[in-house]
Order: C-alpha cells, then structure tokens, then sequence
C-alpha cells in the first residue's frame, strides 16, 4: 500500500521586490509517498527553491505565500498525523518537525556548516536539539555512529577537525550526517551535489540512495542535471516558470516525454554514445514572473506551439495514471506533434539496451 | 608541426609555501593543439587545470618546460614584442563572468577594452561597428551596449565574456570551466556559439571543463589530469572507447547519463593514486597518438 508522506496542493509562492511581485510558485500539486524520491527539475529560476522553502518553514522577509497546503502525515507516539505545515505555529514546526521529522540538505555545505566549530560538536548539537535527554556517553556514540553512517572510514580523525579542513566531498557528508540527527522521515535535497566533481558526485548520490532504503526515507531532490535525475529518481516533476509541467515515474519522463519543455532539457544533455555537429538548445529564456503569464509560460520558446498556448493555461492532461503534462498538443484536438528525433533515437536505443539486458 | 597554434612541453608550475615546501600544481605536462581544433582538459578539481592556463597565459611565470605559441617560445622571460603577441592573440574566458566583468562599466566598453588597448589604429566608428557585430555574433541585442554587468543573467554575462574575447579574433582562447555555472540549456547554446566562431576564425582552443559530457562533444582531443600530471591523452573517441588509465575510467564511468535503467545498474569504479606514483614515469604510445601514463596502476 501506498503511503503518502507528504500532499502539496495549490501552493503559491510570491516575493516582494521593487520591480514588482516575482510571482516564484504559481500552483502546484504532488504527493511524495513512502520510500519514494521525487525529483524537481527545471532551468534555474523555475521555482523548485521557492517552493520547497514553505515545508521547512522557512520565511523569507519579502516570501508571501498566496495560497496552498503542504499536508504532511508522520508517525507520534499516539500514532500517525497529519498536519497542514502552512497552518501549524512556526513553534510547532520548530518543536516537532524541523530536524525531527523533515530534514534538509543545501547545495552549498559551507552555508549549514559553522567554520569555527569541530565537526563533531556540531553534529552532537544537531543531535541534543532533536533528543534533549541524551547522555554523555551515548551522545558520543551517536556522533560517530553518524560520521560512520554517511561513510566516512577514518570517523576519529574527522570528527576532530573543522569544516576548512575537509573537501567539498566530505563537508557535504557532514551535512547529510547532521540531517539524518533527528531521524526524519522526509529528507530534501536543494542541489546537493551541484558544483562536485562527478567521481564525488557518483558516490554521494549512491549514499543517498542506500540510506533511503535503509531508513525507508522519502526524499524531494532538487537538481537541474537530468542525467543525476535518471540516477536518484523514483518520480519526476518538472518545473517551468513555477508550475509544473510535467508529471511521471522516471520511467514516463525519459522513455515517454511529452512536453515540449521536457523534451528541450532532456535533448541539451549531449550523448556521450552519440555524436551531434550542433547541440539541441532551448531558444530563449524563462519569462519575467513580475508579469503575468497568459496561456502557457513556456510558449514563447516553443516551436510547436499552437496557438491556443499564447492565450490559454493548459490544464493537467492525462497520458497514464501516473503520467500528465500541461500542454495543449495533448489535447485531442491538437495536430499530430512527433518527438524530436534525436531524442527518439536516443530513446529507442536505450529500450533496446534494456531489453537486451533483460533477457 | 606547422600548424600547431599551441605547443607544451614538459611544463611545469610550482608553487612555493612557507620555507620548504612547494605545492607541485603542474607537474611535467605535454600537449598540443592544432589550428582550428579543441584540446579538452579534464579532472577532478585541484587537479592543476586552472594552472596549466594561467601558466600558459602567463599570469604564472613557469616553474620549468617550454610554451611555444605560434612558434613564439613564451614560458622565459618576455619581451616587448612577444607580451604585445599574448596580450592580443590569447584570450582567457573565465568561469565566473560576474568577477571578470567590470561593474562599472557599460557592457559596449567591456567588449570594446581590447580593441582600445592593442588596436589603437582604428576609429571610434570602425570599433564601435566591432562591438555591436560582435554583439550579434553572442546572441545580444544592440541595447546590451548600455547595460551594466549585473542588470544581466549568468547566461547573458557570460557571452559578454565571450564577446570580450571573441573581438580580438584571437589564435587561442582558453575557456576555463567557462560553461560549468550555466543551465543545460544555455550551456549548449555557449557551446554552439564557441564551435561557429572557431570554425570562422581557425583558432584553437583549450577547453577546460569536468562535464565530459560536453567536453566529448567539444573537443577533437582530450587530457585526464590527475595530481598535476596528464594520465591519459589522445583523440577524443579513443579516449571515450578504449580508456586504459583506471583514474580515466573512474571519471567515464561517473557521468550521470539520460537513461535511467543504465543508471541505476550503473557500478562505479574506484580509484585512489598518490602523487608519487606519478612522478617520473613516462607516457607510453598506444597508436593513434592514444599516450598513457606508464604508472604501473593498468597493464
Ligand atoms: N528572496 C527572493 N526575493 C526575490 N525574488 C526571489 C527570491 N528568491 C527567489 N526569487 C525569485 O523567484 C524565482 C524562483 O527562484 P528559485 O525558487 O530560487 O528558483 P530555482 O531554485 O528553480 O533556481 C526566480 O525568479 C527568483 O529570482
Ligand atoms: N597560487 C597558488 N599558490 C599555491 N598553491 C596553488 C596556487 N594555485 C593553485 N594552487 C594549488 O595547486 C593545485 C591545483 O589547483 P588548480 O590549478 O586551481 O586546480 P583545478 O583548476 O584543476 O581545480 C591545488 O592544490 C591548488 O591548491
Ligand atoms: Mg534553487
Ligand atoms: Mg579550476
């Protein structure tokens, strides 16, 4: 059975600036389950930070949140609840949930680390904030335990030393063994492995991955990489201009994307089996979300638009049960659109790969 | 050979530290690039890729070893005539385009510093013109001129780094990590500007990057660096199909790829080395100018 961890619904997210409201969320709904990893993708400025920032509660001096629910459903000792993190008390949020139940990670290790403190007095205070009574003795197993748990071999010697002394690699595994302080049940990543190097980024992403499944944890992973994407994901939203246009498991956004959108980011990756003179891009650049958008976002940049796209919001259409992308040409009334090629060959070669691995 | 724009030989760029010791940054490197072809540089940061263009620019004096630029030996001590050679016909693009980019200036005087410096000669009309070719070469409209750096994107600051360099139709341009903060998006726009403005003007480049992806894509010929010394060198496809060097295959066998099934059965292969084990090796040739470095680490 499916368990939902977390339900966002409607959520609008506007910052305050002198240029005008950024309108940063502009409405949107999804479920993390269970055990799932759901992936954010977009360009940059799509608003995955923005609309990530409201389940941890955390506010902005100009973020106003429009309208929405984050329902977020976890285990007490009086058994499970749910509650709407945008009506409990920031109190509540600080007591009981940050830390405790929902747990993040940054892109930047540098910004959760304190530079003037060891490592393991600030992962010993993460853990006296989510368990008060701990004792001395216990507290320092918890502490290694923890170095150990984001495998770190040398624990001892780490622990001893400053956020300065370890590389990007090592200050982003302290930083994950601080999030997994308070045991939480829903872990978000906001870009952690953005600016490491691939070995490092191949090995961070593998631990995550093994202790999602050993705690049973459900994550959020914000990245713009689709490729880290195909590593980590179970499910896929992608995100332009604040909303989310399209829906799917991992398996519907790669073998079967739909919306034009999707297909521009999946074909700018270059194929390293594949040789292209020129790279696919996406013209232009994501709108100025001080105005308001009329019809489809993405129109402007998309040469299959159709004409209703310039004037009217496309809604949710349905490919599976699981699968849905926000664009008119999904519409029955639409012209036949075909996928880019390149992106069909590419497509087609990879369900050959796996089908010949499979037998 | 007569066509190489760029020749290094056995470079080397220490750097001294307190008394005694000396970090080793760059340490006995070779390569060359053709007219018209891209040399991608690739490995793990710290590695010594940053360097190796700082020294080959000569922000850096080097340590040891011979820089030949367009039959100029540049690694000794300059003259006159051959600082004036650097300063016009090589042009570094750099990773952050904020920090390189001045923020007082317009973005139509940023792009026209070079042509005011080494090409006196011309009028305020003729560069002016440049400017705004050049403008429309990076994909900015002619308004760009009297922006200011910081009213821009990261994508937009970035091809004003381009234009900036591109104006000087210079022989080399060394791009360092030049695409790395961008979107996958603009990414592959940058580098689709850069392949159109070498296949116009021949120049060669040095392609600094640890996206393989996109450095396969770019380059005809590619170096591993590991801990100051290029483990692996050859043409591209070589590198990509045959890999010998383990450090090599560690870093082919990271790059996270579109295909999520390949993905998750993905097994990473582990490498450690020190920097000793490097030291005074040779590189061996394996055919089609495929070079190892003979570290006893592959057989
Ligand atoms: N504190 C803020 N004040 C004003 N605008 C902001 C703020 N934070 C984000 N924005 C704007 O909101 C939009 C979404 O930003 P963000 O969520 O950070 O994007 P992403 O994480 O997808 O790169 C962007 O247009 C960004 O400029
Ligand atoms: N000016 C310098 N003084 C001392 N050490 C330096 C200097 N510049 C670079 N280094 C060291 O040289 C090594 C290579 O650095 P760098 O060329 O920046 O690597 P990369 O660009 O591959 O990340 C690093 O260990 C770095 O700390
Ligand atoms: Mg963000
Ligand atoms: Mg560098």
């Amino acid at each position: 059975m499916t368990e939902t961890v977390l339900e966002i619904k409607n959520l609008q997210v506007e910052y305050h600036t002198e240029h005008g409201d950024v309108q940063a969320v502009r409405g949107i709904n999804y479920k993390v389950n269970k055990g799932e990893t759901v992936a954010l993708v977009g360009e940059s400025g799509c608003g995955k930070s923005a609309s990530v920032k409201p389940i941890m509660g955390e506010k902005e001096a100009n973020q106003v949140i429009k309208s929405g629910e984050i329902n977020f459903t976890y285990q007490t000792e009086n058994g499970q609840k749910t509650v709407d993190l945008l009506k409990i008390s920031p109190k509540e949020v600080q007591s009981q949930i940050k830390g405790k139940e929902i747990a993040m990670v940054f892109q930047d290790p540098m910004t959760s680390l304190d530079p003037t403190m060891k490592i393991e007095k600030q992962i010993a205070e993460a853990v006296k904030a989510s368990s008060p009574q701990i004792n001395k003795e216990q507290l320092n197993k918890r502490v290694l335990e923890l170095i150990e748990t984001v495998g770190i071999q040398n624990a001892d010697v780490v622990k001893k030393q400053y956020p300065h002394q370890l590389s990007g690699g090592m200050r982003q595994r302290i930083v994950i063994a601080i999030a997994l302080s308070g045991n939480p049940s829903l872990l978000i990543c906001d870009e952690p492995t953005t600016g490491l190097d691939v070995t490092i980024q191949a090995k961070i992403l593998n631990l995550i991955k093994d202790i999602q499944k050993s705690r049973k944890l459900s994550v959020i992973f914000i990245t713009h990489n689709l490729g880290v994407v195909a590593n980590i994901a179970t499910n896929v939203n992608v995100m332009y201009a604040g909303k989310i246009v399209e829906t799917g498991t991992t398996e519907d956004i790669f073998f079967d994307p739909r919306h034009p959108y999707t297909w521009g980011l999946l074909e700018s990756v270059p194929d390293v089996n594949e040789a292209v003179k020129e790279l696919p891009t996406i013209a232009g650049t994501i709108p100025d979300l001080t105005q308001p958008v009329v019809g489809d976002a993405f129109a402007p940049r998309n040469k299959y638009a159709l004409n209703i796209d310039f004037k009217e919001q496309p809604p949710m259409f349905e490919v599976n049960d699981h699968h849905y992308a926000a664009t008119w040409l999904l519409d029955k009334r639409a012209p036949k659109v075909e996928i880019p090629t390149v992106l069909k060959r590419r497509i087609e070669k990879m369900k050959k790969e796996a089908e010949a691995d499979g037998e | 050979m007569a066509n190489n724009i760029l020749e290094v030989h056995h470079l080397k760029q220490y750097f001294p530290i307190g008394k005694k010791k000396v970090v080793k940054a760059v340490d006995d490197v070779s390569f060359n690039i053709a007219s018209g072809e891209t040399f991608g540089l690739v490995g793990e940061s710290g590695s010594g890729k940053t360097t190796i263009g700082r020294s080959i620019i000569r922000l850096y004096k080097p340590t040891y070893g011979e820089v030949i630029f367009e039959g100029e030996q540049i690694a000794g001590t300059l003259d006159k005539k051959r600082t004036s050679k650097l300063r016009k016909d090589m042009q570094m693009i750099f990773q952050d385009p904020m920090s390189s980019l001045n923020p007082r200036k317009k973005v139509g005087d940023i792009i026209k510093l070079g042509l005011d410096i080494h090409y006196p000669e011309l009028s305020k009309e003729e560069k002016q013109e440049r400017v705004l070719k050049m403008l429309k070469v990076v994909g900015l409209d002619s308004s760009f001129i009297n922006r200011y750096p910081q009213e821009l994107s990261g994508g937009q600051r970035q091809r004003v780094g381009i234009a900036r360099v591109v104006i000087m139709q210079p022989r080399l341009i060394i791009a360092d990590e030049a695409i790395s903060a961008l979107d996958v998006s603009v990414q592959a726009q940058v580098v689709n500007l850069l392949q159109h403005i070498q296949e116009e003007t021949g120049s060669a480049m040095l392609f600094i990057a640890h996206d393989l992806a996109m450095v396969k894509h770019i380059s005809s010929h590619i170096g591993v660096i590991h801990l100051g010394h290029i483990v692996e060198s050859g043409p591209t496809d070589e590198i990509f199909d045959h890999p010998k060097h383990p450090y090599t295959k560690s870093l082919l066998t990271a790059i996270p790829i579109t295909d999520p099934i390949a993905e998750q059965k993905k097994q990473l292969s582990d490498y450690h080395a020190h920097r000793h084990q490097y030291v005074n090796k040779t590189m061996v040739d394996l055919g089609n100018g495929h070079m190892v470095l003979d570290d006893g680490s592959w057989s």
